[in-house]
This record gives C-alpha cells, structure tokens and sequence, in this order.
C-alpha cells in the first residue's frame, strides 16, 4: 500500500474507531421497550399460511369490526400460540393497508410505540401470531386498540378496541 | 492503452482456497438452519423457515465480510496470515453474493412461468429474501415500500436502518464487480485501491443497519455482546497495525547534500532478509544476501503489496500477497512477465551501508 493510501486508511479507521462504537452503544442504549417490528420480523411471517399458522386452534373470542362498507370478521385463537384471524370478504379500498396494535386505550397520533401485526391486503383470511407483549395484554383489564394503518397516507383509517380475554372468562 | 481481458487463471491453490470457502459457507448456513429447527421443535413452535433462511444468510455475510476485513491487518500484524491474503477477493464476491440472498433470497423469477399460467418451480432451499416481506405481498412494489415505509429520520432507534442496509450492498457490489484483474490493471493499483478502500463505508454502513434493525427487534444481550466483540476486535487490530505502520512512516531518513542516505550498520540487516525504511514519501526494501545488498521500491505493481515481507526465491523477491516476482538487481519480474518496479544504487562502507538517490527507474528485462 502507497504511503497516501496508508494515510488515508489510518484516518478513516481512526473516524470509525470513534464513531461506531458511538453508533453501537447508542443504539443498544436507547432501545425502545417494545421492540420495532420490522418488515421481516415474525409477526409477518405467520400471514398467508407461510409462517406455520394452522386452520385449526381453539376459539377464544370472536368479534366483528367495521371498517369503510365492510365488516372484518375477527377471531382470538390458541393454536398453539395466540393467533389474530381478520377475514375480509372483499379487498379494502386502500393500497396495501397495514395492521398495528397499541397499548393505548385511544387512537394514538403517532405509530411510534404500536406493533406492526402485519398487512391487510387482499380478500380472505388473514393470520397473525401475536407476539408475546399482545397477549398480555389481552389478558389485562387493558387489552389496547387494533389499528388500520393507510401507509400511503400515513394516518390511522381506523381503530378497534378489543375486548378482554380476562372480562371474558375464557382464558388461554 | 487498455489491458486486454484474461479469464481468471484457476490455480490448485486457488481452487482450494475456494473450496474451503465454499465449504465453510455451506456448514454455517446448514448449521444455522439446523439449529433453528431443533430450537423450534423443543420449544414447540411452527418455525419460520424463510425468516430463519433470511437471517442465516443475512449473518453469514456480516461474520464474513469481519473475517475478510482483518485478513489485512492481520497479515500487517503476523506473516502467517499472507497465506489468507492470497484470494481475499473471492471471500469479498461471497460476502457480495450472501448479502444478496439476504435481501433477494433464493428463488426463480415468476416470468417466464406465468405467462405460460404456471407457476414457478422451485429450487431446493428456496426462500423470500428480506426485501419480499415489504409491504408482506401486498400490492405496491417491495422496492416502492422499502424505501417508503419507515420515514423515522429525525429518531435514532427507529432509524431507517434499510437504507444503510442498501448503502452497504452498493459498496459490496462495486467491490464484487471490479474486483477481477482486468480492472485492477485498466484502472491501475493506486486508484483500484483507492476504490477498494470505500469498503470501510460500507462496513459503517452495515454496522448501522445491524445495530438499528436486528438488534433492535431482538433483544438478546448475547447477540449483541456478540455483534459488539466483532466490532471492538475489527477497529482494534486496524488500529493497532495502522499505529505499527506510522511508527515506520512517522521516521522518514532524509538524504545528505551528495544524495546518499545511510540506513546503518550492515550487522542490523538480517541475512537473507530484507528491512523497510521509509524515504522520500514511500517506503524501500534493504535486502541482505550474503555479503551483497539490494534495495528495492517496497511497493508491488500489482496490488502495492510489501514487498520487503517477502521471500527471495532464485534472486528474486517474490510479494507476499499474490506471488509475483521482481530480480533483487534490476527490479524487473522475469520472463515472460513484465511488471518491474525501481531500484537504488547501494553501497557498503565502513561497516555502514548507505543508499543513493534518485532511484533508477524501472527496467524490463
């Protein structure tokens, strides 16, 4: 190596040698308590049948959700794990519609603290594996809130309290 | 004048070297993939093969790309390590083509197949690459979603750690793509290196997308002491043979009004061996055989490798990195090779050996 190119490369791992661990431990220090869910996190991957999620499982609770003209049909199951099911009989009028779920017992402004459960696209059923926060809540006087999430317009479309497992005496 | 195109010149060392590359790559990824599923069959859990597959390959590129960034200062650090630095390049495409199937994952296009109302086959171990989840196959363009649906800019751990993860992929694939001789001689060594050394902003680039994306999402503190190990032992053995390269750099000898520039006792010099002095802004190799010395440019033709670390074979000295040869004499690579690189008029006395300068340019046999 040229002595310029020594230089060069002595100077941009001395800036590393300073700014990465700055990255590092910023990032491990300032984790959010609930973990973002990513695009490839699990919770994606127990849609459309492609993460194990199974047509069989035990009803816990069913609900009915309206949202635009169309009424999503939704269910709690245990199979083994707690899953959410959505069916909707016809496509929602909005592109690539997400779901979330929050803590909160209102419609927050921001998706900052909300899990992404996974996307609402398309007719049919939709399956979720809830993650492990979700159903804790669920069996807590304070269940949180489902969201419709339009990512195209950035807002919330719509919200839906859910119901208490614990109120319901049905327990997973 | 452009260098004609030469196929790579498979050698027998070459082809081991990528065999056990290949071979250690393999065993990884079937490991991980093993171990996900016993992990998920003791805890009686469906598992996500294709969330499994993505983070198996999406670690072997990030633990490969460690292992080949430290072959350098490893080689700077210990001469046993010049046996690793011989095809690093080839570990630099897998550290490419691992990142790839990370994001893309391993599966046929559905054209041609459904033109024809078919599906596409499948390959074994097919999976959906990261980038397939955005928007979970809904009905924007993946791409569209990727760069669309995290505008966190202004918060630091919801940061958009896919666009570092895309910045470290470009970076990757320029170095994947003119990583083959025909660039390094069209584009000559300086400036080939040059290029090559972006490679230190796409390792930032990735630590930033594995810090604010995996390791946000899971929590694990071994994971991320892990990921944290990596990190501290790369910077540190750059910075420790960078810091053993400027004590070299750091004293450079300066010529006397005659031109001539005394580099010592002739005793200080190992026989058979050659030392390394820094002069006029680069570095020259002082070889010993017997009772003769020679003194060569430091810098190979090839990729400006240390050719004062390497061995002299037949009165040549041959660049610990990637063989090639220069006569002890003329500085010129023998027949029917042609690179050559400049001498120094060398004289001994009084016990003292001494230099002169300018340097006598290079010379083909």
């Amino acid at each position: 190596m040229i002595s310029s190119r020594r230089q060069t490369h002595r100077w941009l791992m001395t800036a590393l040698g300073v700014l990465l661990p700055w990255l590092a431990v910023s990032a491990l220090v300032q984790r959010p308590e609930i973990p973002p869910v990513t695009a490839t996190a699990a919770p994606l991957f127990a849609r459309a049948d492609l993460g194990g999620a199974t047509a069989e499982g035990a009803l816990l609770l069913a609900f009915d959700w309206p949202v635009q003209d169309t009424q999503l049909k939704g269910q709690l199951v245990l199979d083994p794990t707690l899953q959410l099911r959505l069916i909707a009989e016809e496509p929602l009028n909005l592109a690539d519609p997400l779901l979330y779920w929050s803590s909160t017992d209102r419609s927050p402004e921001s998706l900052a603290q909300a899990q992404l459960l996974g996307s609402l696209a398309g007719a049919g059923t939709h399956r979720y594996r809830l993650p492990m926060v979700v159903g804790r809540a669920l069996r807590s006087p304070q269940p949180g809130l489902l969201l419709l999430v339009s990512p195209l317009d950035q807002r919330i479309v719509a919200s839906w309290t859910l119901p208490s497992l614990s109120a319901g005496g049905e327990r997973p | 004048m452009s260098h004609g195109y030469v196929a790579v010149q498979w050698t027998r060392r070459k082809l081991i070297y990528d065999g056990v590359l290949l071979a250690g790559v393999s065993a990884y990824l079937l490991l991980f993939m093993g171990i996900s599923h016993w992990w998920a069959a003791a805890a009686n859990v469906p598992l996500e093969t294709d969330g499994a597959a993505i983070r198996a390959y999406g670690s072997a590129a990030y633990i490969l790309l460690h292992l080949t960034l430290s072959i350098g200062p490893l080689a700077r650090l210990n001469p046993l390590f010049h046996t690793l630095l011989f095809n690093r390049r080839h570990m630099g495409v897998m550290v490419f083509l691992l990142g790839f199937l990370h994001v893309n994952g391993w599966h046929l296009p559905k054209e041609p197949w459904s033109w024809l109302g078919q599906k596409a086959p499948q390959f074994p171990w097919s999976f959906h690459g990261a980038l397939n989840w955005y928007n979970d196959f809904g009905n924007r363009e993946p791409l569209v979603s990727l760069f669309t649906s995290n505008g966190h800019f202004n918060d630091f751990a919801l940061f958009p750690f896919e666009l570092l993860g895309v910045i470290g992929l470009a970076v990757l694939f320029v170095m994947a793509a003119t990583s083959h001789d025909f660039w390094l001689t069209n584009l000559t060594a300086p400036v080939w290196k040059a290029i090559h050394m972006a490679v230190y902003v796409g390792y930032a680039a990735l630590v930033g997308h594995v810090f604010l994306g995996a390791l946000q999402t899971n929590q694990s503190p071994w994971l991320a002491a892990l990921v944290l190990a990596g990190l501290v032992w790369l910077l540190a053995i750059h910075l420790i043979s960078g810091w053993r390269e400027w004590v070299i750099d750091g004293r450079p000898l300066q010529p006397d009004s005659t031109g001539w520039v005394d580099l010592g006792p002739i005793d200080a010099i190992p026989d058979g061996r050659a030392k390394v002095f820094a002069l006029a802004g680069e570095r020259v190799a002082l070889f010993r055989q017997g009772s003769e010395f020679f003194a060569l440019s430091n810098v190979c033709q090839h990729q400006n490798g240390p050719l004062g670390e390497g061995r002299v074979v037949n009165g040549c000295v041959v660049c610990p990195w990637h063989g090639y040869e220069y006569r002890l004499e003329t500085g010129a690579s023998p027949p029917p090779f042609t690179e050559c690189v400049p001498t120094f008029p060398v004289e001994c006395r009084q016990g003292r050996v001494r230099i002169g300068l300018p340097p006598r340019p290079p010379q083909q046999a």
